[in-house]
């Protein structure tokens, strides 16, 4: 599979995708110029972005560019929020939060309480008020889109524990398998909080176990104790899983260990035409693509799990290039078109979730910078 | 006064999604964990129906007793709070796989019980469907009639549970073998800690 484009063909790819996302902006932004302009040097960023993925044959170096970026101007953006709603900068308050964003792991772990509370919206208010209609077709759509390779690409906490993951040079601690039922913990956590959250009826997982809740704000269902002990969990579970075994592990381990999310996407998500895949013929076994696996998602035996997110690490590190990503078969012709489907794909639904971030934090940050001065 | 008796399967058929939520997380750790086959899983259902049966009756009974002689009498929620406890303490030994560790034909044999268990604890678990059908049993003011209430009322909820049977097809695999011990530890602990709080609130 040929994973580098010339020159000509990059600029026209990486042009595609810049004429995409202005078009859709300023069809869509009404918030006025300044947010605008915003939207089109984002536009610009992206299509820098495509051009370098299709220039130099690197998928996963130049995806966490975004996806950091993406976490880092969602904090941004919802703690500006937290603050002119509440003037509390780091928590919420105790009195129950101001806003939580639509959250793809609390809709996971609360799937069947959501469903029954639309249900019960559509039987009192009609079926057109039935917001589970358009939660539904966006999973379906993501699903079908691009399944695990959300995790990698569009979820807007997943860059947090991966930027940890990235500052240390080395691994700290060689740990790169984990025995097939750890692995699943986060399918069986999955079942277990919706379990969970129909005996209570309240999301469990947001009130009592998401560190991400920090970046936002959250409910508090009781007294000052309450509030107290759900903050000393989100940072205990925030400091180990978020911050202490990426640096050491130069792994996600929020997301192989315990998202919600993750365990869902990867039973949903096989459903979705895209893989990553090894050609035997090609393949060394010098453990290279289990090493640098960010989610635990290769075994010892060198095959490929439900639990990769298609990152492409795996596929940039592989120096005999026996790893392709996009849609498997014997054809080179069909990998490659497979292939560029595939970054269409992920770069597309990507850049179309991150926008509701990045622009916003750069409107925030030219704010902070030129109306002081 | 048939018609009214009847209504107990009208309720219960119309509850019985919430039923279902309240039942599942005793019976789907417990179906998943292992590799069965439909049939096995059929035994397994009909095992914690039985159980869930019994409960049933039982409030029937005291529901027609609370009619007749119009006196307060409620289960001590010490009862209802010991019974999750060992539910749950069970589940989850069971989920980390006791019956592998300690190969005791008589301890083996309790834990085969669970579904039995798990069934007598979801039959008494006080949720808005059932205080609904305790009231109306209340009012009828007789205890067979009370009892053959609940027995409609059970039928009724109990359709919801069939699916169930059909969870054989993906236990084969080792993934959701793997996801029933897990939620099935995770259910255990989650039930030993509500019969706790349940001592404490007492």
């Amino acid at each position: 599979m040929n994973r580098n484009f010339d020159l000509k063909k990059s600029l026209i790819f990486s042009f595609l995708v810049f004429m995409f996302f202005s078009l859709l902006f300023i069809l869509t932004e009404k918030r006025g110029n300044i947010y605008l302009a915003a939207k089109i040097f984002y536009s610009f960023f992206l299509s820098v972005l495509f051009l370098l993925i299709l220039l130099k044959g690197k998928i996963s170096l130049f995806r966490s560019v975004l996806f950091i970026t993406t976490a880092v101007s969602f904090i941004i953006v919802y703690k500006v929020k937290l603050w002119g709603l509440t003037k509390n900068f780091f928590i919420s308050p105790v009195k129950n939060s101001p806003e939580v964003p639509v959250c793809h792991i609390a809709l996971a772990s609360n799937f069947a309480i959501t469903f029954f509370d639309q249900l019960k919206a559509a039987l009192i208010y009609g079926w057109t008020q039935w917001g589970f209609y358009t939660i539904g077709v966006l999973y379906i759509f993501s699903t079908l889109a691009i399944g695990q390779a959300f995790c990698s690409w569009a979820c807007f906490y997943g860059g947090i524990d991966e930027g940890f993951s990235k500052i240390s040079p080395k691994q700290i601690i060689k740990f790169n398998n984990v025995p097939k039922i750890i692995r699943d913990f986060p399918v069986g956590f999955w079942i277990f909080l919706m379990l969970a959250s129909v005996v209570l009826f309240e999301p469990v997982f947001c009130l009592w176990i998401c560190p991400y809740k920090l970046t936002t704000a959250f409910l508090n269902r009781g007294g000052l104790f309450v509030y107290k002990m759900q903050i000393l969990i989100f940072i205990s579970v925030g400091i180990i899983f978020l911050i202490v075994l990426p640096l050491l592990l130069k792994k996600r381990t929020f997301c192989s260990f315990l998202c919600p999310f993750g365990g869902f996407i990867s039973v949903a998500g096989r459903i979705n035409p895209f893989l990553v895949y090894r050609d035997k013929s090609k393949c060394e076994k010098c453990r290279r693509c289990i090493e640098v696996c960010p989610n635990f998602a290769i075994t010892d035996n060198y095959d490929v799990t439900s639990y990769c997110v298609k990152c492409g690490k795996c596929v940039d590190n592989c120096e005999k290039r026996a790893i392709f990503i996009g849609i498997k078969s014997e054809d080179e012709k069909i990998q490659n078109l497979g292939y560029i489907i595939y970054l269409f794909c992920v770069f597309l639904f990507a850049g179309a979730i991150s926008s509701f971030f990045i622009p916003d934090a750069i409107v925030i940050l030219l704010k902070l910078i030129i109306i002081p001065g | 006064m048939p018609v009214d008796v009847l209504s107990g399967f009208l309720i219960g058929l119309s509850s019985g999604i919430s039923c279902a939520g309240v039942c599942s997380p005793y019976l789907v750790p417990f179906l998943l964990s292992e590799n069965r086959d439909i049939k096995q899983n059929f035994f397994i259902i009909l095992e914690f129906l039985i159980g869930r049966l019994i409960a049933y009756l039982l409030m029937g009974l005291f529901s027609g007793f609370i009619g007749v002689t119009l006196n307060e009498l409620i289960i001590s929620p010490k009862i209802i709070g010991a019974v999750m406890f060992i539910t749950g303490i069970m589940l989850f030994l069971y989920s980390i796989g006791i019956t592998n560790i300690i190969k005791i034909h008589f301890i083996q044999n309790i834990f085969i019980r669970i579904p039995f268990g798990a069934g007598l604890v979801s039959g008494l678990n006080i949720c808005p469907p059932f205080i609904t059908a305790f009231t109306y049993a209340v009012s009828f003011k007789n205890i067979i009639i009370s009892i053959i209430y609940f027995l409609f009322f059970f039928t009724g909820t109990s359709v919801y549970l069939i699916p169930f049977i059909f969870s054989g097809f993906i236990s084969k695999y080792e993934t959701a073998r793997n996801v029933g011990k897990i939620s099935g530890v995770l259910v255990g602990l989650f039930v030993v800690v509500r019969a706790i709080l349940f001592f404490i609130n007492e």
